[in-house]
């Protein structure tokens, strides 16, 4: 495959898994201000500044947020690029990216934020199940999938890095419940977790689940794992070239593997985040070098 | 859908009515079902149409002010209908024009003979900003230079099929035909039923046979590679079907790198030889060390590789010569030089300005003349004299003086017509026809090609990036009459 297009197709799958994380956060933290806003307005701004930081995005207006081209992670630039870096897959893409860019020129009010972020998200699982269904499990296959878990992988360490806390010192009561419901309606997880986890929503078995669940697809560990093993399975491939990158990403799956829960429960968790980031970035260059640039 | 208040202009050919206002035998059948359908179920149709392009990307890029914006190829879901008869006569024209200029081409760049017994002018051919010196002594696989051609077709008035101009470089247009035509199945089925059209499905395998056919290694399965300027250029959407129609690899220039005297392509997997380069980007830009030092859209190195017979490129760099507006009236003379045969499809009377004689008439006819500017397309650098001002006219004047290499001229045809849904009516607009002519083991002719229409009442200008659009172009198997329309079951 050519460098260039498996290297378009690594890129698309990470501008895609993008734009919906984007699309689900802002959604989300959008219910909780409803939530809250009233009676701790505080914490209700420190939600939405979390949020942006967590896009790294601090300060940045919805408008911008949204619609902005030349902001890299605005939704229509993941969009707009996913579609420029696709051609197997352009018929599907180009419908998302016409429904964003009408969405823009008819200009979203207020009340139809929220369908139009769902739309996002609609879109995207419509394009992950088309892919599924009509694309070759082949090269591209592959770089297609690692670049989706390095995006699942990054997004998630990040909203974890800024959510573990909890809500700031302060808050309402009721607050600390919204944030946690937040964290996991943000990673999509609140019906995975609360089938392990019935009662009430708890901070310690909050981030165990979203860190060391293996089993539900949006976990940092199930993200680590995923992106391991098409590393593995594109290293078969390529033969030598391939072997450093399945290291490195090997080597994240291990930290989540052998990591010293104790510690990410007495308050550890946004330096296990970063460390885990630290080596995705490493590996992710790693990828890029090895595979995209002759 | 009324058929009775289509005007006629009493002066061009309507390819649907005669000039008695009676329908053709031929499309009797496609008169009948839409004097049947009802406005809206036309609108219906034409929106129809419209999504699925946009949603198969059928796109083209139009530039101005440095801004490029993506558009929607405008399409007439009315089919344009040749009778089977009629098409043949075409295809052996358009064989036999396309044969002489790939000998004119081998000779220009060989030994001369042609300008050695001056029937074409040598300092046309060298003044030619196709001509390209680089090429001189080189034969290219197989003695082909043009291998993929678009000839511009049009209707004179007494009906006959004349030959506007040849395009021999890189011609575009080949995937609207075959998208367009996917849709029109979709949005007109039963009129299929009713006519026997000959198909379209083997373009992509012939173009494929063709660039198999000059592949120079003695390889089971050679690469072909498709380059493209990249996702900017208007015609990406092209590339992209094109390469994927046909199983080849989409490069562009920053892909390719020359490796041992070999042309290679940069993949996952390290450097992989490429056999074959089937280019849609000018000579000027293939390898900045023979051409624009400032290109980044070839490869340097590709020529010498070319030269040496490492891989082809389909069409060969200097064909421009060929399609040059000034060569172009000299066509007639190389089909009955090269070939000893009488041409079969007639060029449009054209005036040289280099030609003293002709010079002097364009100047003293200017307002009745179409002037064109010999290195220009798409429809710039155009004077059509009828719908001219006088400025206009003195501008194109003084032009002509100062450079009369660059200009030719034609008399104004009204361009052969076809009715056209133009809000919810029918309207007579002028319609050109490009073919596509594909020389490989054989020499093929795609049946039909590419119907383009001047959206704009009056105008004669048909290309896309002047507001023109679209039609599907239906070669029918017989003569069309047999094609007597049934009763309606489910609408059309």
């Amino acid at each position: 495959m050519l460098s260039r297009v498996a290297d378009a197709l690594f890129w698309m799958g990470r501008y895609l898994e993008r734009a919906e994380h984007v699309a689900r956060v802002l959604d989300v933290t959008r219910a909780v201000l409803v939530d809250i806003d009233e009676v701790d307005p505080e914490t209700a701004k420190s939600q939405w500044q979390g949020a942006l930081a967590a896009l790294s995005l601090p300060d940045t207006p919805t408008e911008k947020l949204l619609f902005d081209q030349n902001e890299p992670t605005s939704l229509v630039c993941s969009i707009s690029r996913a579609r420029e870096n696709s051609s197997e897959m352009w018929d599907h893409l180009n419908q998302a990216y016409w429904s964003i860019q009408e969405a823009h020129t008819r200009g979203v009010h207020e009340s139809q934020l929220s369908q139009a972020l769902g739309g996002i998200i609609t879109a995207s699982f419509l394009w992950d199940g088309v892919a599924d269904g009509t694309t070759a499990r082949d090269t591209g296959w592959l770089f297609l999938k690692i670049g989706k878990f390095v995006e699942r992988l990054d997004g998630a360490c990040r909203l974890l890095t800024v959510r573990a806390e909890g809500p700031p010192k302060g808050a309402q009561p009721s607050s600390e419940n919204v944030h946690w419901v937040a964290l996991l309606r943000s990673l999509c997880a609140m019906e995975a977790y609360k089938k392990v986890h019935p009662q009430r929503v708890e901070k310690k078995h909050v981030l165990d689940f979203l860190i060391f669940d293996g089993t539900y697809p949006r976990t940092v560990r199930y993200a680590a794992f995923a992106a391991a093993d098409f590393a593995k399975r594109c290293a078969e491939i390529h033969g030598a070239r391939g072997k450093s990158v399945e290291r490195a990403f090997g080597k994240i799956a291990s930290q989540l593997e052998y990591a010293d829960v104790s510690a990410i429960e007495s308050g550890g968790t946004p330096e296990f985040m970063q460390e885990i980031l630290s080596g995705l970035g490493e590996a992710s260059s790693l990828l890029q070098r090895s595979y995209f640039l002759q | 859908m009324r058929l009775d208040d289509y005007e006629l202009d009493g002066k061009s050919y309507d390819e649907m009515f005669t000039a008695g206002a009676h329908v053709r035998p031929e499309y009797r059948a496609l008169a009948q079902r839409l004097a049947e359908m009802t406005p809206p179920e036309v609108e219906q149709r034409q929106r129809q149409a419209d999504l699925l392009l946009r949603n198969q990307g059928v796109t083209f890029t139009v530039y101005s002010d440095n801004a490029g914006i993506e558009k929607v190829f405008p399409f007439d879901p009315i089919p344009r209908l040749i009778t089977g008869d009629e098409w043949e006569q075409v295809e052996r024209g358009l064989v036999q024009r396309v044969q002489a200029l790939n000998l004119f081409l081998r000779d220009v760049y060989g030994e001369q003979r042609i300008l050695n017994d001056g029937v074409v002018d040598a300092g046309l051919v060298y003044g030619a900003s196709g001509f390209r010196r680089e090429m001189i002594g080189m034969l290219p696989p197989q003695s082909v230079y043009t291998h993929i051609v678009g000839t511009d077709l049009i209707r004179a008035e007494d009906g006959r099929f004349l030959v506007l101009e040849d395009n021999v470089r890189s011609p575009s247009g080949a995937s609207y035909v075959l998208e367009c035509r996917e849709v029109l199945k979709r949005v007109f089925r039963v009129l299929f039923e009713e006519y026997g059209v000959r198909p379209l499905d083997d373009y992509a395998d012939w173009l494929r046979d063709t660039l198999l056919h000059v592949a120079p290694r003695a390889s089971d399965d050679p690469t072909i590679v498709l380059l493209s300027p990249g996702m900017y250029n208007s015609a990406y959407f092209e590339h992209s079907f094109l390469a994927r129609r046909m199983g080849a690899t989409l490069v562009e220039g920053r892909d390719l790198v020359v490796k041992d005297g070999a042309v290679c392509m940069r993949t996952t997997n390290g450097l992989k030889r490429v056999d074959v380069i089937y280019r849609r980007i000018d000579d000027d830009y293939l390898d900045p060390v023979v051409f624009r030092p400032d290109s980044i859209l070839g490869c340097a190195g590709l020529f010498a590789a070319y030269r040496s017979g490492a891989v082809a490129l389909a069409n060969a760099p200097g064909t421009g010569v060929a399609d040059d507006k000034a060569i172009y009236p000299f066509v007639p003379d190389m089909i009955r030089y090269y070939l000893g045969e009488e041409p079969i499809l007639d060029n449009v009377r054209t005036y040289i300005a280099t030609r003293e004689d002709d010079r002097k008439y364009i100047l003293e006819n200017i307002g009745s003349l179409c002037v064109k500017q010999t290195d220009a397309s798409g429809g710039y650098g155009m004077l059509i004299g009828t719908q001219s001002t006088a400025e206009q006219r003195e501008e194109f004047r003084k032009r002509i003086e100062a450079r009369p290499r660059s200009y030719i001229a034609q008399p104004v045809i009204n361009l052969g017509r076809h009715p056209t849904i133009i809000d919810g009516k029918l309207e007579g607009r002028c319609v050109d026809l490009r073919p596509y002519v594909l020389v490989g083991d054989k020499v093929r002719v795609i049946p039909g090609g590419l119907t383009r229409v001047a959206l704009r009442r009056g105008s004669l200008v048909v290309n896309s990036s002047q507001g023109g659009g679209y039609k599907d172009t239906w070669v029918l198997t017989g003569t069309g009459d047999e094609a007597d329309s049934r009763p309606v079951e489910n609408g059309v």
